[in-house]
């Protein structure tokens, strides 16, 4: 897809937005709406205008093919695992999850040739770090980690 | 004064309170850099250990937590693209692109000069002028803070690259996500759609986390690069960098220094707001501002020096007027009032001995700060020579917490996680992060600073001179107009000179 | 290269350590005191503060938590809940665990408007009261060079400029909107109310000029009270901490009003638990130590009883809800 799609996607979903915050935005007592809905009117000509510019003014855009060469397996674990990762902090609790997740993702993400040597070092690694963190936050700043049912 | 003066002086060069504030610094650093741990943070964790302490060393030690945790951002700004402080932003403009060009070192250098330069002028501002700038500060109202935003945001148009539309647009959202939540006049929940923890709004933090460093960790899983960049040091880069600071960038540093002491003044703006504006300023007043955003050392040091400035100069108002006018200054007035010190005009007449002290022990923890940033910059660098692939989980384990940490709140890792993930897409369809961040920044300001003007200006009966004819108003309009003028006039310029070499 | 990288996470840790002790607390908890399991409290109790640290409301917890080891033999943990003016951490303390562990401070009014505002996750209801700490009165404050010598000159200015003299506030659904609200109800005058983002704002805006008058709270002026005139109080009687100020009352004006500071711990807390904490936090609030430190951040203890407290939030509720409904703010929930 060429970024002159993209854009074209991209209007569409903003004037979407404005839309739902537009309607969101009338039961604001006055005088306290004329900010947020003018802040809407901005975004919702801007898009328009990026709709306009690349309907008849291709050349003003960066042309090029914004996702080619993208890595969507990598770019889409990387996510799901976090995914995964804010619910096991959710339940499980956040230090254990941190470590699994250093070792296991950064395994997956690394070059996986070296093998069960590589994933003894990274076992120190997470416990390096997550000690680190547990040192540096919990004993010293005293600042609280999410809980959860394990540590 | 004179022999407060001295005996300030004294106790700030005393070798347990040197001590004390290069511990400080160190901690402050290492805050600053972990992205979502802020310098109020840092310094509200310490008030209650300089309750057994003597109130000089207490303060000392404290002021030293707020400079270093400033400049501390700047180390992963410049180095994962990650800004640890908000005020940090704009560093990363820069400084990434630095670093990727293995110039690390040098950036890293230049922040660290930058920023205790900063400080130090921004303290000589808060020893000598305390209270004529307390007094211009007072002078901004709501219609002054509309237009302060205002013109905050026409830099919006010099910080987008190749699509002007797609910049405003960035701008734009930022804006719009700013309004979620209670609005500030009536007290109403708008925007939430149903969704209740939203009632609290888009936090800056989390979401400046996840537009810088979740989306960069999901660019470099997608780049699959096995370093983020090539790193060795550079022999001779101190001189270097300072041979290039005194023939470039003195102006730049001046200047930018001078505006992170005014805006710093200011109640409701802070180093974020600094830094974007001297880095707006530094690229209009360029001979060629197209370096900038490309990894030119004038735009590190231009941020760098204005948020260090803005260290001293925000507590102004709290020490001359006994307000404060950041959060910062907030939890030093709770340290202050507890060590029986009253700020306010008479700070320095009933209690001079400590207030000096403090004012020049932060002239003292900047200059320490050379040393320990210098230290701290060596060991921080070294994370270019981790693989990418360690960086990625690990940044994404410190997003988590640093945006946690903020309200200990799991909601706020949940927008976190969002906004990263906008921020990555937006990345690759050419928005970039900056305006968005910007957008939120100013959003609640400009908003607050318009509908409070609203309501004065019915009770004055006259839209015309609340929002127009009050002379800084008049001021920041005619700024804004220049700001938007400018690089129109600039592009209009130079395409006529590409033309005439074409025709050539 | 293994080894290069394993030596910098060490140094990296060795700095991190050595920065962090700095601000480490040199004390830590000891347990030596030998109590039963049985006997309450016997671990480190949390305490919801819902503004940020720093805040009024938090420089008075760090006072409570000075006194707090000697009186309970635990430690409180300061944990801060912020958002949405307290109201986030209001709910928090509402849905937590009543196992006696988890304690908060409220702040009123804002716990009776907020419920009333919008749609909120507690009520007064939703807790049970341990006793209030502080209770900061509202004044109204001028500037020294300003026209307004009394409160009535100020009110009759108002009579005859309707809408066009500006009080300073601090939020909407707030203590000193409900106060202004309450004046303007009382005297029949119509002031334009600027709901400033918090209160060193409020202060700015006076000082620079920028409103006539403030309703302010106690603690914030008295930090620079050379510069104001007071024109009113809204106590019963005058404040000990300023005997020259006329109250509300004595001009003419039947009203009070007051930020409190309460604590509280969720609603379905043990009986004997809630007892002991009374008991507690009763004493800590009669202590001469912590009488001073209050006077010295300014904020003016005032000790009442957990029951008492409900007891009054529950009139006031009702009273906030007419004065809300009389200006047509309450239109729908």
């Amino acid at each position: 897809m060429t970024m002159r799609k993209f854009n074209y996607i991209l209007s569409i979903l903003i004037l979407a937005l404005c839309f739902f915050f537009w309607i969101d935005a009338a039961g604001i007592r006055p005088p306290a709406h004329i900010y947020p809905k003018t802040v809407i009117a901005i975004t919702a000509f801007l898009a328009v205008a990026l709709l306009v510019q690349s309907i008849f003014f291709p050349k003003a855009l960066i042309q090029g093919k914004p996702f080619e060469g993208t890595k969507y397996g990598r770019v889409l674990t990387t996510l799901l695992s976090t995914i995964v990762y804010f619910f096991a902090v959710k339940t499980i609790g956040f230090y254990v999850s941190s470590f699994f997740f250093l070792v296991i993702v950064t395994w997956i993400l690394g070059d996986k040739s070296e093998g069960v040597k590589a994933l003894a070092r990274l076992g120190i690694l997470g416990i390096v770090v997550v000690g680190l963190v547990y040192a540096s936050f919990k004993l010293f700043l005293k600042v609280p980690t999410p809980p959860g049912i394990l540590f | 004064m004179l022999a407060d003066f001295l005996t300030g002086l004294q106790n700030a060069l005393h070798p347990l309170n040197l001590l004390i504030m290069s511990l400080a610094l160190a901690g402050g650093i290492a805050i600053g850099t972990l992205p979502g741990l802020t310098a109020t943070m840092g310094v509200a964790l310490l008030v209650p250990l300089t309750f057994g302490m003597d109130p000089a060393s207490g303060l000392l030690m404290l002021g030293a937590m707020y400079c270093g945790a400033i400049y501390g951002g700047a180390n992963s700004a410049i180095l994962i693209n990650t800004p640890g402080t908000p005020s940090a932003v704009c560093t990363t403009f820069d400084g990434y692109p630095l670093t990727k060009q293995g110039r690390a070192d040098e950036a890293l250098f230049t922040a660290l000069v930058s920023s205790v330069i900063g400080g130090i002028i921004g303290t000589i501002f808060l020893m000598f002028a305390a209270q004529p700038l307390a007094l211009v500060s007072l002078k901004f109202g709501s219609p002054e803070y509309f237009w302060l935003a205002i013109f905050g945001l026409t830099i919006i148009s010099s910080l987008s690259e190749g699509n002007m539309v797609k910049g405003l647009l960035g701008g734009a959202l930022g804006l719009l996500l700013a309004t979620i939540g209670i609005d500030p006049v009536t007290g109403h929940t708008r925007f939430t759609f149903g969704f209740r923890p939203l009632i609290e709004g888009v936090t800056l933090i989390p979401a400046m986390i996840g537009f810088f460093s979740f989306a960069q960790v999901l660019s470099l899983v997608d780049e699959d690069q096995k370093y983020i960049a090539e790193y060795s040091p550079i022999p001779g880069v101190i001189g270097k960098v300072f041979s290039k600071l005194l023939k470039d960038c003195k102006n730049i540093i001046l200047r930018s220094s001078l505006i992170g002491t005014f805006v710093g003044i200011l109640p409701g703006a802070g180093g974020n707001v600094a830094s974007f504006v001297a880095y707006n300023e530094a690229k209009r007043w360029s001979k060629n501002p197209d370096i900038y955003g490309t990894g030119a050392i004038e735009g590190v040091a231009a941020s760098e020096s204005s948020n260090n400035a803005t260290v001293s100069s925000s507590l102004i108002p709290l020490l001359s007027l006994g307000i404060p006018g950041s959060p910062v200054a907030a939890v030093l007035l709770g340290g202050l009032l507890i060590h029986g010190m009253r700020p306010g005009a008479k700070l320095f007449i009933e209690t001079g001995e400590v207030a000096y002290t403090f004012i020049i022990g932060l002239v003292v923890a900047n200059l320490l700060m050379l040393f320990v940033g210098y230290l701290g910059m060596r060991i921080f660098a070294q994370v270019l020579n981790v693989p990418s692939h360690y960086i990625t989980t690990i940044v994404i384990v410190l997003s988590f917490i640093g945006s946690y940490a903020i309200r200990n709140s799991l909601v706020d890792v949940v927008i976190m996680m969002v906004c990263g993930v906008l921020g990555y897409l937006g990345l690759k369809v050419g928005i970039q992060p900056g305006p968005i961040v910007l957008g939120l920044i100013l959003g609640t300001i400009a908003e607050e600073g318009f509908t409070l003007s609203l309501l004065m200006s019915k009770a004055q009966g006259s839209l015309l001179s609340t929002f127009v004819t009050r002379p800084i108003s008049a001021f920041l309009i005619f700024m804004c107009i220049l700001s938007i003028v400018s690089p129109i006039y600039v592009r209009m310029k130079k395409s006529r000179k590409d033309k005439l070499e074409q025709n050539v | 290269m293994k080894k290069k990288f394993i030596v910098i996470l060490m140094l990296v840790s060795f700095i991190l350590t050595l920065g962090l002790t700095g601000c480490q607390k040199s004390e830590e908890p000891k347990n030596d005191d030998g109590k039963t399991e049985a006997k309450y409290p016997n671990k480190d109790i949390t305490m919801i503060i819902a503004f940020s640290a720093g805040g009024s409301s938090d420089v008075q917890a760090r006072i409570v938590e000075k006194y707090f080891k000697d009186e309970f033999g635990v430690n409180p943990i300061i944990t801060y809940k912020t958002g949405a003016g307290g109201e986030v951490g209001f709910t928090e303390l509402a849905k937590s665990n009543a196992d006696g562990y988890t304690i908060g401070g409220l702040n009123v009014p804002h716990i009776v408007l907020q419920p009333l505002a919008r749609e909120t996750e507690f009520t007064i209801d939703s807790f049970a009261y341990i006793g209030q700490m502080v209770n900061d009165p509202q004044v109204i404050a001028v500037m020294k060079d300003s026209k307004y010598n009394t409160l009535q000159e100020l009110i009759d200015d108002a009579k005859a400029n309707p809408g066009q003299i500006t009080l300073g506030n601090v939020g909407t659904f707030t203590g000193h909107h409900i106060a202004s609200l309450k004046l303007m109800d009382l005297t029949g005058t119509e002031f334009t109310l600027i709901p400033y983002k918090g209160s060193a704002d409020q202060i700015v805006a006076l000082q620079g000029g920028h409103v006539n008058a403030i309703m302010g709270n106690l603690n914030d002026v008295m930090r620079d009270v050379e510069k104001y005139k007071i024109l009113g109080i809204t106590t019963e009687e005058r404040h000990p901490l300023a005997p020259d100020w006329p109250t509300f009352k004595e001009q003419g004006i039947d009203m009070t009003s007051g930020i409190t500071r309460l604590f509280a711990a969720p609603k379905d807390i043990d009986p004997e638990k809630l007892a002991r904490l009374r008991e507690g936090f009763k004493k800590i609030a009669n202590n001469p130590e912590y009488l001073k430190d209050m006077e010295k951040i300014g904020q003016p203890a005032e000790w009442k009883d957990g029951e008492q407290v409900y007891e009054e939030l529950k009139k006031e509720t009702e009273t906030a809800k007419k004065l809300l409904e009389k200006f047509g703010l309450l239109e729908k929930k």
